[in-house]
């Protein structure tokens, strides 16, 4: 595996748009053609060697190609965008939009992420070994197309709306998350290690959301289905017991809701429907 | 390079003049200012335009470019910006496209096809200001609105007592009262219907709380456009649209106002065809009903019609109907907007992909083009995708290709739905657009239509707009070498608006304002104090806005241009 490494050579002061920064985009360049690549600083059209140091040697196939971007990259959005192999790895923040859309490959972030972070992604895999901002996973605004596949690995906290429109695929988050996880969700499955701000699931369809943690209240629109003993992400088991619920009912979701009995005594009401017939 | 003189002379174009009767003839044009003229000075500016299909400049006669409606498919649609965004350049203005593109890149990208002339289809008499405000700031091309009369309340109280001339005169003062050009009927009754729960279904269900009948609306403003002599005819969307059957209704709609013609010019123009022109009795049997339509039209004079072609693709309707896009929103489980415009009509917005696969969606294909096909007179049919419900107006070019060339049409059959195929009409047609044809039904007819003296030809003292296509048709048959020509018209090598050439190939070099037309029909000066009168007392009970504050004044539009005819009350 060969590495071209990014250093970044300034502080930013303006959001950089950088949607060629990928290995798709890279391979098969030489080190002074990547260095010409365009991208936009502000308003203003720069190429990617004015903000980068840009060392390694030229990669021809897109397995063999690993990107290191060195630095503060938080202002740098679109890294790793469409891209469908390779891998990308980043030492320090990273932007905005990090692998929206990606196909296949993988990323992972040292530090912290921005918000998009693989919004409408197809596959590959995405890890941040910090916090997140809103929207991981998510469709962009206005459409229905969320997330459809692959696999994003949170070791610190998410934002709002994390897997908003999800279709397929796992979001795993180890820390907490704040309001609407899985909003508008299809289908995937969402799992939250630490504890959620609210309203989980609302307006879902289907999929799976498995809240590991405390969450203050669920929505009336979901309705309690049984406890279960377990739940599951992809193969992997996670030990319960934890309330089921099934919504939203709103939209006649079938949508399902995990969440862990111990440590959720605000949600003790709900055993009490559990027997009752309808 | 700057030339003092203003003065432009286009050599050796392949001029296609249908209105001055040229079709493919070797001449040049001469301009001066903003006017065609005999001949220019020797140190006039040369274009070369040997081997070039030189055309008027394009008039689009139905499409939906400014007002709040289009404003809120906009916000609705942020997804819709995403994917095509336009970088500023020195002359041009950042912007988004796609299916709303925004102002400034409406003008642009109309100006790229060659077209000068666009008229926004329908403006609520109420939002107008909106309207005005958004046509202002469209570039290069010179524009106009409809004003959205089909559904007003005083229009069916006075139609409903038979005061016709007050009727009349009310029309006169609203299209003042809103700088509108015509008269536009929106699924007449049904909207304000609707609004009360109910459905319209044919021309004589009553609309309630009025007791009129969708007919009693169309053939009444039909003889107050006539009383006022304004020069469009009533500019109708029938009801039913998008109902399975509704070709019946387009027919009868049509055939309401047939003993009311004179034999002068046509006096009602059905729109965006293709979504009325539907036949069967429900999604699973629908089939074309354009041979019928077109036969109609065919053997009766005073119609117009404009075809609202779909073409495949993600794109936003939008529509003054209500009803229909709550039905739509229904169907397609995507987001909705809707709005009521108080007194006046209502409207709604979604989002839609048309797809191939999709049975009722290649039938709706086929409806468009039988419709052009089947129609004999092409100065009776009009070539519109309704902007943007049936495809965006940067379609233009890919319906173009299927007009003109039967291997293009067979290209897109052999991927539509089967079954929809073997139910069109459209394998067995043969017939193919001239290029003298395409001038006709995308130009001079649409500007004859209009009553715009001074567009949609190239004879001395119309205006200096003009295309230039980059197609020779003496070397290149554009039935065999259609994608050529749809790049050459997706592509206008220049497009010149009053005398200043404004793009080449897809560069902006040059940025105007357009003018705004509207029409002022002149009542008698009794009828007009009489109606002021009542009119006050009408706003006090009904608007929430006073008199006064509704009218907007002319100086309000960027550059006014207002075409005065003579009522006959």
């Amino acid at each position: 595996m060969a590495e071209i490494t990014f250093k970044i050579n300034k502080i930013l002061r303006v959001p950089v748009d950088s949607p060629d920064l990928n290995p798709d985009s890279i391979v098969g360049k030489s080190l002074d053609e990547i260095r010409n690549i365009e991208i936009w600083e502000g308003n203003r059209k720069i190429n990617l060697g004015e903000i980068f140091d840009v060392n390694g040697e030229q990669v021809d196939k897109i397995e063999d190609l690993s990107i290191r971007v060195i630095g503060d990259v938080s202002k740098v959005k679109r890294i790793g965008q469409n891209m469908s192999g390779g891998n990308i790895q980043i030492d320090g923040n990273a932007g905005m939009y990090l692998g929206n859309k990606m196909k296949d490959g993988s990323i992972i972030v040292s530090g912290d992420a921005g918000s998009w972070l693989g919004a409408s992604m197809l596959g590959g895999r995405i890890e941040v070994k910090g916090n997140t901002g809103d929207f991981v996973g998510a469709s962009y605004r206005g459409k229905s197309e969320g997330m459809k596949g692959g696999m994003i690995l949170i070791h610190g906290d998410a934002g709002n709306e994390i897997g908003c429109w999800m279709k397929g695929g796992t979001i795993q988050i180890m820390g907490s998350s704040e309001t609407y996880p899985g909003m508008h969700m299809k289908n995937g499955t969402i799992y939250i290690d630490k504890n959620c701000l609210c309203r989980a699931g609302a307006q879902m369809s289907g999929g799976k959301i498995i809240i590991n943690g405390k969450i203050p209240e669920i929505l009336p629109s979901f309705a309690i289905e049984s406890i279960r003993g377990s739940a599951r992400i992809d193969k992997e088991k996670i030990q319960g017991p934890f309330y089921l619920f099934v919504g939203d009912g709103n939209e006649d979701g079938e949508g399902r809701l995990y969440v862990r009995k111990e440590g959720n005594d605000d949600l003790k009401y709900c055993e009490d429907y559990l027997d009752m017939e309808v | 390079m700057r030339f003092l003189t203003s003065e432009l002379l286009i050599k050796n174009g392949i001029i296609f003049d249908p209105i001055n009767n040229v079709d493919g003839e070797k001449m040049d044009i001469s301009i001066k200012d903003d006017k065609i003229v005999d001949k220019v000075s020797k140190g006039a500016r040369v274009l070369d335009a040997s081997g070039k299909i030189v055309m008027p400049g394009g008039v689009d006669i139905h499409s939906h470019i400014a007002g709040s409606k289009v404003n809120s498919g906009r916000i609705l649609r942020p997804e819709d910006h995403e994917k095509d965004v336009e970088y500023k350049t020195k002359i041009k203005r950042s912007g988004v496209g796609h299916s709303i593109p925004s102002t400034f890149t409406t003008g642009y990208r109309y100006s790229t096809l060659g077209y000068t002339t666009v008229i926004e289809a329908a403006a609520p008499p109420l939002k107008a200001r909106h309207t005005h405000e958004e046509l202002n700031e469209i570039p290069i091309l010179d524009k106009a609105c409809y004003t959205l009369l089909g559904n007003n309340w005083f229009i069916m109280e006075l139609l409903k007592e038979n005061k016709l001339e007050e009727c009349a005169a009310y029309v006169s003062w609203m299209l003042e009262a809103t700088r509108g050009y015509a008269i536009k009927i929106v699924d007449p009754g049904g909207v304000e219907a609707w609004g009360w729960g109910n459905f319209i279904t044919n021309l004589e269900d009553e609309v309630p709380n009025f007791s009129i009948t969708p007919r009693e609306i169309v053939v009444g403003l039909c003889k107050a456009n006539k009383m006022l002599n304004l020069p469009h005819a009533i500019h109708v969307h029938t009801n039913n649209l998008g109902v399975p059957g509704n070709y019946q209704t387009t027919i009868e709609t049509m055939d309401s106002v047939s003993n009311l013609y004179s034999g002068d010019k046509p006096i009602i123009h059905i729109t965006h065809t293709q979504f009325t022109g539907f036949k069967g009795s429900s999604w699973l049997n629908l089939s074309s009903g354009a041979p019928e339509i077109a036969d109609y039209v065919n053997k009766h004079k005073h119609v117009t019609l404009d075809l609202g072609q779909i073409a495949f693709g993600d794109t936003t309707t939008m529509t003054a109907d209500g009803p229909f896009q709550f039905f739509l929103h229904k169907l397609s489980g995507n987001k909705w907007v809707n709005c009521d415009v108080e007194a006046e009509t209502g409207s709604g917005i979604v989002p839609f992909t048309y797809r191939r696969s999709n049975y009722v969606n290649a039938i709706q294909w086929g409806i468009g083009l039988e419709l052009a096909l089947l129609v004999k007179d092409p100065w009776r049919i009009f070539m519109t995708t309704d902007h943007p419900n049936g495809a965006p107006f940067t379609k233009y070019p890919l319906v173009i290709s299927w007009l003109v060339s039967k291997k293009a049409r067979e290209k897109a059959l052999a991927k539509i739905n089967s079954s929809a195929k073997r139910r069109l009409d459209i394998p067995g047609m043969d017939r193919e657009y001239t290029l003298s044809e395409l001038a006709i039904i995308t130009r001079a007819a649409t500007a004859k239509a209009l009553g715009l003296k001074n567009k949609g030809h190239l004879g001395i003292g119309a205006d200096a707009d003009v295309a230039i296509y980059d197609f020779n048709p003496s070397s290149m048959d554009p039935s065999k070498h259609y994608p050529k020509l749809k790049r050459a018209f997706g592509n206008a090598h220049y497009t010149i608006k009053g005398g200043k050439i404004i793009s080449k190939k897809k560069e902006i070099l040059d940025c105007v304002d357009g003018r705004t037309y509207w029409a002022k029909s002149r009542i008698s000066k009794d009828l007009e104090s009489s109606i002021l009168e009542n009119l006050k007392d009408m706003f006090e009970d009904s608007y929430t806005v006073r008199m006064s504050n509704y009218v907007i004044r002319e100086d309000y539009l960027k550059i006014p241009e207002k075409i005065e005819v003579t009522a006959e009350v």
